[in-house]
Protein backbone atom coordinates (compact mmCIF):
# COMPACT_ATOMS: atom_id res chain seq x y z
CA UNK A 1 0.00 0.00 0.00
CA UNK A 2 1.19 3.49 -0.81
CA UNK A 3 2.13 5.68 2.15
CA UNK A 4 0.12 8.55 0.70
CA UNK A 5 -2.95 6.33 0.73
CA UNK A 6 -2.29 5.53 4.39
CA UNK A 7 -2.32 9.23 5.28
CA UNK A 8 -5.44 9.76 3.22
CA UNK A 9 -7.14 6.91 5.08
CA UNK A 10 -6.12 8.31 8.46
CA UNK A 11 -7.42 11.75 7.53
CA UNK A 12 -10.72 10.41 6.23
CA UNK A 13 -11.32 8.10 9.21
CA UNK A 14 -10.13 10.58 11.82
CA UNK A 15 -7.40 8.21 12.98
CA UNK A 16 -4.32 9.49 14.78
CA UNK A 17 -1.36 7.68 13.29
CA UNK A 18 1.07 6.29 15.89
CA UNK A 19 4.32 8.17 16.25
CA UNK A 20 7.75 7.44 17.59
CA UNK A 21 9.40 9.23 20.50
CA UNK A 22 10.85 11.84 18.15
CA UNK A 23 7.43 12.67 16.72
CA UNK A 24 7.87 11.00 13.34
CA UNK A 25 5.23 8.57 12.12
CA UNK A 26 5.79 4.96 13.15
CA UNK A 27 5.19 3.41 9.73
CA UNK A 28 5.03 -0.30 10.73
CA UNK A 29 2.59 0.50 13.57
CA UNK A 30 0.55 2.70 11.22
CA UNK A 31 0.21 -0.16 8.73
CA UNK A 32 -0.72 -2.51 11.59
CA UNK A 33 -3.41 -0.03 12.60
CA UNK A 34 -4.76 0.02 9.06
CA UNK A 35 -4.72 -3.79 8.86
CA UNK A 36 -6.64 -4.06 12.13
CA UNK A 37 -9.20 -1.54 10.91
CA UNK A 38 -9.59 -3.49 7.67
CA UNK A 39 -10.05 -6.80 9.54
CA UNK A 40 -12.87 -5.24 11.52
CA UNK A 41 -14.69 -4.53 8.31
CA UNK A 42 -13.29 -1.11 7.65
CA UNK A 43 -16.67 0.50 7.43
CA UNK A 44 -16.94 2.42 10.65
CA UNK A 45 -15.63 5.85 11.35
CA UNK A 46 -13.14 5.75 14.20
CA UNK A 47 -14.60 8.93 15.62
CA UNK A 48 -18.06 7.34 15.69
CA UNK A 49 -16.80 4.57 17.96
CA UNK A 50 -16.24 7.12 20.65
CA UNK A 51 -12.55 6.53 20.88
CA UNK A 52 -9.48 6.79 18.75
CA UNK A 53 -8.29 3.66 17.01
CA UNK A 54 -4.89 4.22 18.57
CA UNK A 55 -6.29 3.11 21.91
CA UNK A 56 -6.75 -0.43 20.61
CA UNK A 57 -3.54 -1.77 22.08
CA UNK A 58 -1.35 -0.01 19.55
CA UNK A 59 1.06 2.85 20.16
CA UNK A 60 -0.81 6.00 21.02
CA UNK A 61 -0.45 9.15 19.01
CA UNK A 62 2.09 11.35 20.73
CA UNK A 63 2.27 14.89 19.48
CA UNK A 64 5.99 15.53 19.42
CA UNK A 65 6.98 18.84 20.94
CA UNK A 66 9.86 19.21 18.55
CA UNK A 67 8.34 18.09 15.26
CA UNK A 68 5.34 20.18 14.37
CA UNK A 69 3.94 19.05 11.03
CA UNK A 70 0.37 18.63 9.87
CA UNK A 71 -0.85 15.29 8.52
CA UNK A 72 -0.76 16.77 5.04
CA UNK A 73 2.85 17.82 5.52
CA UNK A 74 3.80 14.36 6.79
CA UNK A 75 2.07 12.89 3.73
CA UNK A 76 3.94 15.24 1.40
CA UNK A 77 7.21 14.46 3.17
CA UNK A 78 6.82 10.70 2.80
CA UNK A 79 5.67 11.08 -0.80
CA UNK A 80 8.77 13.08 -1.64
CA UNK A 81 10.99 10.47 0.00
CA UNK A 82 9.43 7.80 -2.15
CA UNK A 83 9.80 9.80 -5.33
CA UNK A 84 13.32 10.47 -6.53
CA UNK A 85 12.22 13.12 -9.02
CA UNK A 86 12.41 15.93 -6.45
CA UNK A 87 16.10 16.74 -6.91
CA UNK A 88 15.62 20.44 -6.22
CA UNK A 89 13.79 19.81 -2.97
CA UNK A 90 15.77 16.97 -1.44
CA UNK A 91 19.47 16.79 -0.59
CA UNK A 92 21.11 13.67 0.78
CA UNK A 93 24.67 13.62 2.03
CA UNK A 94 27.09 10.76 1.39
CA UNK A 95 26.78 9.72 5.03
CA UNK A 96 23.00 9.61 5.02
CA UNK A 97 21.83 12.97 6.37
CA UNK A 98 19.01 14.48 4.38
CA UNK A 99 16.95 17.65 4.11
CA UNK A 100 13.59 17.83 2.38
CA UNK A 101 11.86 21.08 1.46
CA UNK A 102 8.08 21.29 1.85
CA UNK A 103 7.05 24.76 0.69
CA UNK A 104 8.29 27.06 3.48
CA UNK A 105 9.46 24.25 5.79
CA UNK A 106 12.58 22.12 5.63
CA UNK A 107 12.66 18.73 7.30
CA UNK A 108 15.99 17.30 8.40
CA UNK A 109 16.22 13.55 8.95
CA UNK A 110 18.68 10.68 9.22
CA UNK A 111 18.26 9.70 5.57
CA UNK A 112 16.59 6.34 6.22
CA UNK A 113 14.00 5.44 3.57
CA UNK A 114 12.08 2.80 5.53
CA UNK A 115 11.76 4.52 8.90
CA UNK A 116 13.20 8.03 8.65
CA UNK A 117 13.85 9.77 11.96
CA UNK A 118 13.21 13.47 11.74
CA UNK A 119 15.79 15.41 13.71
CA UNK A 120 14.65 18.95 13.04
CA UNK A 121 12.30 21.26 11.21
CA UNK A 122 13.30 24.65 9.85
CA UNK A 123 10.47 27.03 9.08
CA UNK A 124 10.52 30.36 7.31
CA UNK A 125 8.25 33.03 8.72
CA UNK A 126 6.34 33.37 5.45
CA UNK A 127 6.43 32.48 1.78
CA UNK A 128 7.53 36.06 1.11
CA UNK A 129 10.59 35.59 3.29
CA UNK A 130 11.35 32.32 1.51
CA UNK A 131 11.01 34.00 -1.89
CA UNK A 132 13.40 36.77 -0.85
CA UNK A 133 15.96 34.09 0.04
CA UNK A 134 15.38 32.21 -3.22
CA UNK A 135 16.00 35.45 -5.13
CA UNK A 136 19.22 36.09 -3.20
CA UNK A 137 20.41 32.56 -3.98
CA UNK A 138 19.44 32.89 -7.63
CA UNK A 139 21.42 36.14 -7.87
CA UNK A 140 24.49 34.12 -6.84
CA UNK A 141 23.72 31.45 -9.42
CA UNK A 142 22.26 28.98 -6.91
CA UNK A 143 19.13 27.83 -8.67
CA UNK A 144 18.88 24.21 -7.56
CA UNK B 1 14.00 39.86 9.05
CA UNK B 2 16.11 42.81 10.09
CA UNK B 3 18.70 44.66 8.02
CA UNK B 4 21.39 43.20 10.25
CA UNK B 5 20.14 39.68 9.63
CA UNK B 6 19.97 40.35 5.90
CA UNK B 7 23.57 41.47 5.92
CA UNK B 8 24.88 38.24 7.46
CA UNK B 9 22.69 36.18 5.17
CA UNK B 10 24.18 38.00 2.18
CA UNK B 11 27.62 37.09 3.49
CA UNK B 12 26.62 33.45 3.71
CA UNK B 13 24.99 33.48 0.25
CA UNK B 14 28.18 34.80 -1.34
CA UNK B 15 30.21 31.96 0.19
CA UNK B 16 27.55 29.47 -0.87
CA UNK B 17 27.61 30.78 -4.43
CA UNK B 18 31.38 30.57 -4.60
CA UNK B 19 31.38 27.00 -3.29
CA UNK B 20 28.37 25.95 -5.39
CA UNK B 21 26.23 24.76 -2.49
CA UNK B 22 22.81 23.34 -3.36
CA UNK B 23 19.74 25.54 -2.97
CA UNK B 24 17.90 23.40 -0.41
CA UNK B 25 21.02 23.17 1.75
CA UNK B 26 21.42 26.96 1.62
CA UNK B 27 17.79 27.41 2.61
CA UNK B 28 18.33 25.06 5.55
CA UNK B 29 21.28 27.16 6.68
CA UNK B 30 19.45 30.47 6.25
CA UNK B 31 16.33 29.17 7.98
CA UNK B 32 18.44 27.90 10.87
CA UNK B 33 19.93 31.36 11.31
CA UNK B 34 16.59 33.16 11.14
CA UNK B 35 14.78 30.90 13.59
CA UNK B 36 17.58 30.64 16.14
CA UNK B 37 17.06 32.26 19.53
CA UNK B 38 20.57 33.64 19.31
CA UNK B 39 20.72 34.28 15.58
CA UNK B 40 24.05 36.14 15.69
CA UNK B 41 25.77 33.17 17.26
CA UNK B 42 24.08 30.76 14.85
CA UNK B 43 25.04 32.92 11.86
CA UNK B 44 28.64 32.96 13.00
CA UNK B 45 28.58 29.20 13.38
CA UNK B 46 26.99 28.62 9.96
CA UNK B 47 29.31 31.03 8.14
CA UNK B 48 32.33 29.45 9.82
CA UNK B 49 31.19 26.00 8.68
CA UNK B 50 30.59 27.28 5.16
CA UNK B 51 34.07 28.77 4.97
CA UNK B 52 35.70 25.60 6.27
CA UNK B 53 33.77 23.26 3.97
CA UNK B 54 35.31 22.25 0.68
CA UNK B 55 32.03 21.30 -0.95
CA UNK B 56 28.30 21.16 -0.39
CA UNK B 57 28.37 17.69 1.14
CA UNK B 58 30.89 18.66 3.83
CA UNK B 59 28.84 21.70 4.69
CA UNK B 60 25.53 19.82 4.77
CA UNK B 61 26.96 17.12 7.06
CA UNK B 62 28.19 19.70 9.53
CA UNK B 63 25.08 21.85 9.22
CA UNK B 64 22.65 19.02 10.00
CA UNK B 65 24.45 18.48 13.30
CA UNK B 66 23.85 22.01 14.52
CA UNK B 67 20.25 22.62 13.42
Amino acid sequence: MDIGFLFGWAEEEGVDLPTKADGSINIPAAFALYDEWKKKGGNGKAKDEGEKVSKNGLPSSGKGDKINLTKQEWAQYYKMLGDEQHGDFVYRTKNGGRCVRLQSKIIIDNGDFVAPAVTGVIEFASNDELNIMLNKLAAEGIIQ
Amino acid sequence: MTAEQEEVIDTFVKIAGRKKFRQVVCLTAIGAILQADDWRNKAEEVISLAEKSKECDDFAEALFKIV
